[in-house]
């Protein structure tokens, strides 16, 4: 249980490790609160779907299992994007499309298949937890260093006098792309020291 | 050909649960939709015109609007009590990224009176979506028909754009342009 839920936020982190979700991802870390409205709907679709699909695992042939999980997974989207346009319409304004677009998040079907198909229903929730909190992680690192170059914000807070100069290179496509870039160096940079030290 | 029947079936049983799922989710979140939208809509409208004074709030009449190059979407009309009018005037012009939701508010000499920006997300954030500053906005107080964009030394009828997002600020001025010949015409009627 709780190997299935550190797996997701370090070990097999979907962003730095696997290298899933680069779409939304690169999309929607303008900004840190983005980050985090996106991060935490995947993580609740995630956590849904995995439970739900480790529920019916013994009832879905093996045939339309994939279609299934689709089926499955696009219902707690929906769902989720309901409750925030009702609830949360700023966030739900901001994300747009890239709320529905969580159906097609390659770490929720590849969960679904690798791990919530062939395990009990409490490891699953936990994998999703794992997964969909290491998500938000990768998230979140990336939306801070762009939000604070590019904008000279965190969460919408001025952090530096009114003589900075925001680099809106940052929060730009091309800026997404060489900041992410140099994250994933570091991370492996670092991962690498450590096996050599090891 | 059993086979398919039965995987057709389950596929059936797995499809319509979620469906019925998914009515009671939007039967329940609806109401609080539109509700949510309509306030935002009704709020914009009456800060667009809070700088004319003896407005009679509950003399609203909102008249959808819809012609070929317009960005305008609705006119709403307030009395005030001297009889004259006064406009809210709800527009989605084309940005960068996609439309930009705004409320004008225009008077009855065809000048603007405020602008409030209901939905620039699509926007970049941070440059794009800097068009909703007041800083910006501020600009169109006071300006009447056909207002021109300058990205250096705004003159008479003319604005500064926002530094970087001349597309997003062209959006605004087409809408408030847009928004005055609207009323015009309403108010020719």
């Amino acid at each position: 249980m709780r190997k299935a839920f550190i797996n997701g936020l370090i070990t097999e982190n979907p962003t730095f490790v696997q290298l899933l979700g680069m779409c939304p991802l690169l999309a929607v870390t303008t900004s840190v609160a983005n980050a985090i409205g996106m991060g935490l709907s995947a993580t609740v679709v995630l956590m849904c779907s995995n439970v739900a699909i480790s529920l019916i695992r013994r009832f879905i042939p093996d045939k339309i299992r994939i279609a299934s999980f689709v089926v499955v997974i696009a219902g707690f989207v929906t769902l989720v994007d309901l409750m925030l346009k009702a609830y949360l319409p700023a966030l739900s304004q901001s994300l747009g499309i890239f709320i529905p677009l969580i159906v097609v998040n390659c770490i929720i079907l590849a969960r679904a298949e690798a791990f919530a198909s062939k395990n009990n229903v409490l490891n699953s929730a936990f994998d999703g937890l794992g997964m969909g909190l290491g998500f938000t992680l990768g998230l979140l690192t990336l939306a801070s260093v762009r939000e604070i170059i590019g904008n000279g914000t965190f969460l919408g807070f001025p952090l530096f006098g009114q003589s900075y100069r925001p680099a809106i290179m940052a929060i730009l496509p091309p800026g997404g792309f060489i900041l992410l870039g140099l994250i994933l160096g570091t991370v492996n940079a670092v991962k690498a020291r450590r096996k050599k030290n090891a | 050909m059993r086979d398919y029947v039965r995987l057709g079936g389950i596929l059936f049983i797995i499809t319509a649960s979620v469906a019925l799922v998914l009515s009671i989710g939007n039967h329940a979140t609806k109401e609080r939709q539109k509700a949510l939208t309509d306030e935002t809509a009704n709020k914009a409208r009456l800060e667009v015109i809070s700088s004319a004074e003896d407005v009679l709030e509950d003399t609203a009449e909102t008249m959808e609007y819809s012609k070929e190059g317009s960005s305008v979407k609705s006119v709403t009309s307030y009395k005030k009590s001297d009889g004259s009018h006064i406009y809210a005037v709800f527009c989605t012009p084309k940005g960068y990224g996609g439309e930009i939701s705004m409320m004008v508010g225009v008077d009855d000499k065809l000048t603007v009176t405020d602008i409030s920006i209901t939905d620039s997300t699509k926007e970049t954030p941070g440059l794009g979506s800097r068009v909703g500053d007041t800083a910006f906005l501020s600009q169109f107080a006071g300006k009447g028909k056909n207002i021109g964009i300058n990205k250096n030394q705004p003159e008479g009828n003319e604005i500064q754009a926002v530094t970087g997002a001349t597309i997003s600020s062209k959006a605004v001025v087409k809408g408030t342009n847009d928004a005055i010949d609207a009323v015009e015409e309403v108010m020719g009627r």
